[in-house]
């Protein structure tokens, strides 16, 4: 592998020592950058410069870094997940820019994704969420039921499955111009409507978790599609129109 | 769940808009199908098209529906200004640095924008051509072939302005002459600016009613389709039809809502 001269880049980080401080944009230079690096690996450089320099690292979240867990977040140059398309910050790679860039790096911005430190923001309220109705019911007092023995449609397990691969990163709120949680509720819920174990709670789970969205304080949806654009999973809109039909029906329909 | 913390959520609001929104879309259409009549040129387009305001003006069931057109506005106006708020406070902190344009179509991310230019266009708009027509004590305004008109009396009263356009034939709504309707707005305006010259003002309103096409056609191309999203209609059999009729309505809707006074300017003036 030919080692070319690496990337200079001039970085510009939000920096917020806590939750309660005031946080502002400061910049680093960082020097000869290999193009092979994923985003993180970039940031992991920056923070060894920093250490060595006596100075505080940057603060990001991570975790599996093969774009499966939903950890990684940033806001780059403008956009979640920075300017590639279906992938995480994790799998980004620094061949997406070139030496002499200035890369912006902000957290994703919502009030229900408050900042705890620098990059790094709250997604409990997704959880939350989760908990208000994204879950099935489960018979403990007998033995397992073979998951094959129910039925499916092929078209109605793979749109299940489209919207099961929903990491719950929270992109679609940060792209949304309204903060917006819907791509992510939506998909939750029409993961759960499509299949047969997720019907006893299908109308509560759609009222429940909706108003749990609403409480948490996310936006309303004006369908301009940027969640779905920047989703690194490729969610659909689908999911949304999806979910306000659900939502209608339940409406009309629910005695609760 | 209480129709109150239906009303509340944010999917509520959601179908209110596009119900309210398609709703109008459908004014749009007859108001259009309306002006068509204008096309039709002589003394026989003139009277056929007073003819026509006059029943617009006095039917019962026109009426109801024009009222009930005007408060759907205000619904769908109001739910707009709750959303906004709500979305603005939803991200307390902006980006510092942020691409809306990487990841969202310019008309979607400006329907705030472009209602706003619309209800100021619907504003002006009513108080050039409805206002005067409902509350002008002479109206209705059945111009004879010389171009006056009678009073309540029976009387025959020149009409003083027409006398400048002598020898031309023109179709009215009340005394505004429709063929010269963008120079005459000037006229109808002219209390409401009343600073203003006349010349001045009538340029202003003719940029301000190209403009609001614009915007027409602008908050159209996202939100009729937009619209249907909004009550669940989303599959891949009609999707490319919704979005097809979309671009068409936001495209022939304004284009020819703004041909028709430069239809009549051009023959007439």
């Amino acid at each position: 592998m030919a080692t070319t001269k690496g990337m200079n880049l001039t970085l510009k980080i939000w920096r917020q020592k806590d939750a309660n401080s005031k946080g502002k944009i400061e910049t680093y230079r960082i020097k000869d950058i290999s193009e092979h690096m994923s985003f993180l690996e970039m940031m992991d450089v920056l923070n060894e410069q920093l250490i060595s320099e006596n100075k505080e690292p940057v603060a990001f979240d991570h975790d599996c870094r093969e774009g499966i867990c939903g950890s990684c977040s940033l806001h780059i140059n403008g956009e979640p997940h920075g300017p590639d398309r279906g992938v995480t910050t994790c799998q980004l790679h620094m061949r997406k820019f070139n030496s002499g860039d200035t890369i912006y790096i902000e957290p994703f911005r919502a009030k229900a994704f408050p900042v705890i430190k620098d990059l790094v923001v709250d997604r409990s309220a997704f959880d939350r969420i989760i908990q208000s109705g994204g879950f099935v019911s489960v018979n403990t007092s007998g033995n397992t039921q073979d998951a094959n023995a129910l039925p499916i449609p092929k078209a109605d397990a793979d749109k299940a499955f489209d919207a099961a691969t929903c990491i719950g990163c929270g992109a679609c709120v940060a792209s949304c111009k309204n903060a917006s949680a819907m791509l992510f509720v939506s998909a939750k819920v029409s993961q759960l409507s499509l299949l047969p174990q997720g019907q006893v709670e299908r109308e509560e789970r759609v009222l429940n978790m909706v108003n749990q969205m609403d409480d948490e304080g996310f936006g309303n949806c004006t369908n301009t599609g940027a969640c779905e654009v920047e989703c690194p999973k490729g969610i659909s809109l689908e999911n949304i129109a999806r979910m306000n039909r659900e939502f209608l029906k339940a409406t009309i329909h629910s005695e609760e | 769940m209480s129709i109150s913390a239906i009303l509340k959520s944010s999917i509520a609001k959601k179908w209110l808009m596009a119900l309210t929104g398609l709703f109008l879309c459908l004014f749009l259409v007859g108001h259009l199908l309306g002006n068509l009549q204008l096309f039709i040129g002589g003394w026989d387009g003139t009277v056929k098209f007073n003819e026509y305001a006059e029943f617009m003006s006095s039917n019962p069931i026109v009426q109801t529906v024009a009222w009930i057109t005007k408060i759907l506005i205000g619904v769908h106006v109001v739910l707009a200004l709750l959303l906004v708020i709500n979305n603005r406070s939803a991200r307390s902190t902006n980006y510092t640095y942020n691409r809306p344009d990487k990841n969202a179509k310019f008309s979607s991310r400006t329907m705030g924008w472009m209602g706003t230019l619309l209800l100021v266009f619907i504003v002006v708009h009513l108080i050039n051509f409805w206002a005067p027509m409902h509350y002008d004590n002479e109206f209705p305004v059945q111009l004879n072939e010389a171009g006056n008109y009678y009073t309540a009396d029976g009387i025959e009263q020149v009409n003083s302005y027409l006398q400048k356009v002598e020898g031309k034939q023109h179709v009215f709504i009340n005394k505004t002459d429709m063929g010269l309707a963008m120079r005459d707005l000037a006229k109808v305006t002219k209390d409401f600016f009343s600073k203003t010259e006349n010349g001045v003002t009538a340029l202003l309103m003719m940029i301000l009613y190209a403009i609001a096409m614009l915007a027409v056609a602008f908050h159209l191309s996202h939100g009729f389709a937009s619209a249907f999203q909004s009550l669940g209609i989303n599959h891949k059999r009609y999707n490319g039809m919704i979005k097809l009729a979309g671009m068409a309505f936001s495209f022939v809707v304004p284009f020819v809502f703004a041909a028709i006074p430069i239809y009549l300017y051009v023959t007439q003036a």
